[in-house]
């Protein structure tokens, strides 16, 4: 336990030391959210409400939809596939200390920094957006949807770490693997309902959206925070198959790529 | 002045056919990230037709007219990639490892070998997209264009990519006042997103903010309204100035920054 935490040490010390980059990524990770409501504040200029959605309503989603990505989104794909290409991976197949837990290891280090700064700017934001508002909703913390948002943003985190090491394990084959994120991004931003409220698609893809496990890594907890859904027990047994699967093909890919590589050794 | 001219078109021919022997000797990437950059551009599209199918219109542009704006912008945006992008991480790079006195001594123009070393031909499907989707857009709108039109509508093109790249080029300089930001080439890009909106769409507060800061929205915005008949001088005027003014400050601040520059020694 001891040389986890050392090791969630130095990667929190090198967040730290780079601590301009890690400002920038957050401000940079509003502009999509500013983004967005500007074009919806321009949708509801004329409009009172669209397909049953208010202005007020998209505000909320958006704040949620942010709130939730600084929580569960993942990026070392680039990175460690890089790391893997160029041989770094060398250096945990001798040692006693897993790749795999390493990259584990420096995510949980940004919990400690980064996304804790991200989510009390973005708090600031809906907060201010609310106003007296807020009052009204502070039962909502000690509510079922807010243990069953915590819940969803958990395994959100889980899926999006699982798919983000298969992205990485495809560079034992391709050579532009680290491209693969951009597949993600677009899977998950069409797919997920991250990019508006699931109201405002068109039936035939909020078809699609539902079948998909997306669903549960925004559509599903931005529903839940709101009150509009409550959880199932097909969605319990939808999400473990969907957690069973992404790890079975994990170690599977995981034991196929390590006996595929080679290093160059001096 | 002609020698001078004539060694300058030497070596950013050279340039360019180092990046096609490149391309054509990594084939396999080429092809997977042009895939990977229409596909985005695809993307991109779709987003705006989920939201022209909900409102008809955004910020008063009709559907088509909303298509010409992005077709411009995917113009702009494919220009600022194949062009810019690896050249001002190249850039920063080499700021931050030192590596720039290896190009101090060459007998050119630091900035010229700087933005022209790599390019990125990836972009080119890109580029040939919005090219179409303007063709198109100017097909629906049944829009008569004059060769004026057209060549004034290149011009502020020209003058926008321009502006963007000093600005970026600016951001990229101050790597030699600041400590390692590996992500300052990030920005622009990001904030550049607001070039696909008409300026009319951005209202309010924001578009006091986004006017001061740089006017992302005229970018796209301006070339689209004299394609479609509004030409605006005094806009068109202020976009030329502007662009001369940027580049004039890249050029001086780059100057200025060199002298704080210490590179390191073998």
């Amino acid at each position: 336990m001891k040389k986890y935490i050392s090791i969630i040490q130095a990667y929190f010390q090198l967040s730290l030391r780079f601590r301009t980059e890690s400002i920038l990524w957050m401000i940079m990770d509003l502009i999509p959210m500013v983004f967005m409501l500007i074009v919806w504040r321009a949708i509801f200029i004329n409009n009172d409400s669209v397909s049953g959605v208010n202005l007020s309503q998209v505000i909320n989603f958006y704040i949620l939809s942010s709130i939730i990505s600084s929580w569960t989104a993942v990026h070392f794909e680039n990175t460690r596939s890089i790391q893997i290409k160029n041989g770094g991976l060398d250096t945990f197949l001798t040692k006693p200390h897993h790749f795999l837990l390493d990259i584990v290891l420096k995510d949980l280090a940004k919990l400690l920094f980064y996304k804790p700064i991200s989510l009390l700017i973005l708090m600031i934001g809906y907060v201010a957006w609310q106003g007296p508002m807020i009052l009204n909703n502070l039962s909502f913390f000690t509510s079922t949807s807010f243990f069953s948002l915590i819940g969803l943003m958990l395994v959100a985190y889980t899926i999006n770490f699982l798919i983000g090491y298969l992205i990485t394990f495809m560079t034992f084959w391709f050579e532009g693997a680290q491209g693969l994120e951009h597949f993600k991004w677009m899977s998950v931003a069409l797919f997920s309902g991250s990019i508006m409220p699931l109201a405002l698609f068109p039936k035939w893809m909020q078809s699609i959206i539902w079948l998909l496990p997306f669903k549960y890594l925004f559509a599903v907890p931005i529903m839940v925070a709101l009150g509009q859904y409550r959880l199932e027990p097909s969605d319990v047994i939808y999400l473990s198959a969907t957690l069973f699967t992404l790890l079975f093909f994990v170690r599977i890919v995981w034991r196929k790529g390590i006996m595929k590589y080679s290093a160059v050794g001096s | 002045m002609i020698l001078s001219l004539k060694k300058y078109w030497q070596l950013f021919s050279k340039f360019r056919s180092l990046q096609l022997m490149e391309m054509t000797e990594y084939r396999g990437n080429f092809y997977f990230w042009s895939i990977v950059s229409t596909l985005w551009t695809g993307f991109n599209f779709f987003f705006f037709a989920l939201l022209l199918n909900i409102n008809n219109q955004l910020g008063g542009w009709s559907y088509w007219q909303v298509y010409l704006l992005i077709g411009v912008f995917t113009i702009i945006d494919a220009s600022f990639w194949g062009i810019m992008n690896q050249n001002m991480w190249n850039y920063t790079q080499d700021v931050y490892n030192g590596q720039l006195s290896q190009l101090l001594v060459k007998p050119v123009n630091i900035q010229f070998v700087l933005m022209t070393r790599r390019g990125n031909y990836t972009q080119v499907s890109r580029f040939l997209i919005g090219l179409y989707v303007i063709w198109l857009s100017i097909h629906k709108l049944n829009l008569d264009l004059s060769i004026w039109q057209v060549l004034l509508a290149s011009l502020v093109v020209f003058t926008s990519i321009i502006t963007l790249y000093s600005v970026w080029f600016l951001l990229a300089t101050t790597s030699f006042w600041t400590e390692r930001i590996n992500n300052i080439n990030e920005l622009l890009p990001s904030t550049s997103q607001l070039m696909r909106l008409p300026s009319a769409a951005v209202m309010g507060l924001s578009s006091i903010v986004i006017t001061l800061v740089l006017p992302f929205t005229l970018f796209a915005t301006v070339p689209s309204q004299i394609l479609l008949g509004e030409v605006d001088y005094t806009l068109v005027t202020t976009l030329g100035m502007m662009s001369l003014l940027l580049i004039l400050s890249s050029i001086l601040f780059f100057n200025y920054s060199i002298k704080k520059y210490t590179s390191v020694s073998g």
